[in-house]
């Protein structure tokens, strides 16, 4: 099946709010401030509720908030921005997906999990010259097209699938284009960019398995490294957790050590306490 | 005359308890002597899980580690020594001594270090925390007496407490014993 058919049967596949992908278009513009953000969050009763929640739990320091430019003033444009965007996506990402063996939320806190390692990746890098906040939603977003490969893998796709995970020693990308034609990182791309999401983004979530690392690492290196992580540190979930494929070349071009990798993952490890928090506002 | 009717058995039920879990979390450890109990870990990726049991006095413990080296972090160290193999390891040993375990009888037991499809081994954390046990182990004279490390698919670890058995389950298979 073409990555357009299949996208053509996601159709009740929704967009985020349109505040997030308001949000993520202001993204692109550094000059954006806070007064933008809280005027998309103000048209947003929801969402600014949740946040004003998430603000004011013992998580996030226990902070008495009352207003949502008090939440910019106190957090942080890009914690908030952060926040927004991680609740704007939640339930697109959280529902069970059978086929890839995956309970509710399982991929969305999978998802949140790269996305906040995007961050600690980040702090090491600076030379990449990458916005924080674009490699946070690449990394929210980078596994979105699982959602979509979920609806047309039967029973007997998922065995062929598991067969040549377990006994050919394939990673999931392999088998996802050998079994159901596409996979999910070009079915994603292709979905993010239908939504209008950043051709930076786009770019990453398509390349997250087969990352740009030349003349220097570009943004789907740094969701490659991202992915791996969430993956090793999470509960392993689902049956293709470890049926990745690392990039050889990954670490030389991010210049880093073992032990920078074992920091990276004990980062990882600390950063589910978040995850957990923000799962359960969403 | 009615025919006897035939007395019908008494009733009667022999029950046990179902076997309580005692779970422990990633980075975490519990030795116990409640042989009514079992030890479980779940979801072992990369991390390795450490069992010892003493039979005589049927008590054990269960370590999931996560990284090798606590060396990282001072403060992770001492914080949550059970995170990391080379802090947690010797602490699982000494809270089986504390409840009445002696090392010469120690069943030793470990699994996980699952990894990625990577021939070049750049991301082997989990070839790293097997090895940082077998490396303890021989340090101190112990002879694991059983070891299941490797391959891309994650275990869950459960330990009966009241025969020191370890079934490891996969997705990909029935439980069975190691």
């Amino acid at each position: 099946m073409s990555t357009e058919e299949l996208i053509a049967k996601a159709g009740h596949l929704k967009p985020p709010a349109s505040t997030v992908t308001r949000l993520i278009e202001l993204l692109s513009n550094i000059e954006s401030c806070n007064s933008e953000l809280l005027f998309l969050l103000e048209h947003d009763a929801i969402l600014s509720a949740k946040i004003l929640g998430l603000c004011n739990s013992a998580a996030m320091g226990g902070h008495c908030i009352e207003s949502l430019d008090q939440a910019i003033l106190r957090l942080g444009y890009q914690s908030i921005y952060k926040l927004v965007l991680s609740l704007g996506f939640g339930s697109t990402l959280s529902p069970k997906l059978d086929g890839y063996q995956f309970h509710a939320s399982a991929l969305w806190q999978h998802s949140l999990l790269a996305a906040i390692v995007t961050s600690p990746i980040l702090e090491r890098q600076a030379s990449l010259d990458l916005n924080p906040s674009i490699a946070y939603t690449a990394g929210l977003v980078h596994d979105i097209g699982k959602v979509v490969l979920n609806q047309v893998m039967d029973e007997a796709k998922l065995v062929r699938i598991r067969e040549m995970l377990s006994r050919d020693h394939c990673a999931l990308l392999e088998a996802e284009r050998a079994v159901i034609g596409s996979d999910h990182a070009e079915t994603g791309a292709y979905l993010l960019r239908s939504w209008g999401l950043p051709g930076s983004i786009v770019e990453a979530v398509a390349h997250h398995h087969s990352p740009v690392l030349s003349p220097k690492p570009q943004l789907s290196a740094v969701i490659h490294l991202a992915d791996l992580l969430a993956h090793n540190a999470g509960p392993a979930p689902g049956m293709a957790s470890y049926s990745v494929r690392p990039h050889p070349e990954v670490y030389s071009a991010m210049h880093l050590t073992s032990q920078d990798v074992q920091r990276l993952i004990l980062a990882t490890i600390e950063a589910q306490t978040f995850v957990e928090v923000i799962a359960t506002a969403s | 005359m009615t025919p006897k009717s035939k007395p019908s058995a008494p009733k009667q039920w022999v029950a046990s308890a179902p076997k309580k879990n005692l779970v422990v979390g990633m980075g975490e450890m519990i030795a116990s002597s409640d042989n009514q109990a079992s030890l479980v870990t779940y979801s072992l990726g990369s991390c390795v899980g450490v069992v010892v049991y003493d039979p005589v006095v049927r008590i054990g413990g269960m370590l999931h580690a996560m990284l090798p080296d606590s060396t990282i972090s001072d403060e992770r160290a001492k914080s949550r020594p059970f995170m990391f193999v080379d802090t947690g390891l010797p602490a699982l040993f000494h809270a089986v001594y504390a409840l009445g375990g002696l090392k010469h009888r120690l069943i030793v037991k470990y699994a996980g270090g699952a990894h990625f499809l990577d021939q070049n081994r750049i991301f082997n954390i989990g070839e790293l925390n097997s090895a940082a046990v077998a490396s303890i182990l021989a340090r101190n004279g112990v002879t694991p007496h059983a070891v299941e490390c490797g391959g891309s698919e994650g275990r869950t670890l459960r330990m009966d407490l009241s025969t020191g058995n370890l079934t490891v389950e996969m997705s990909s298979q029935k439980p069975r014993l190691l």
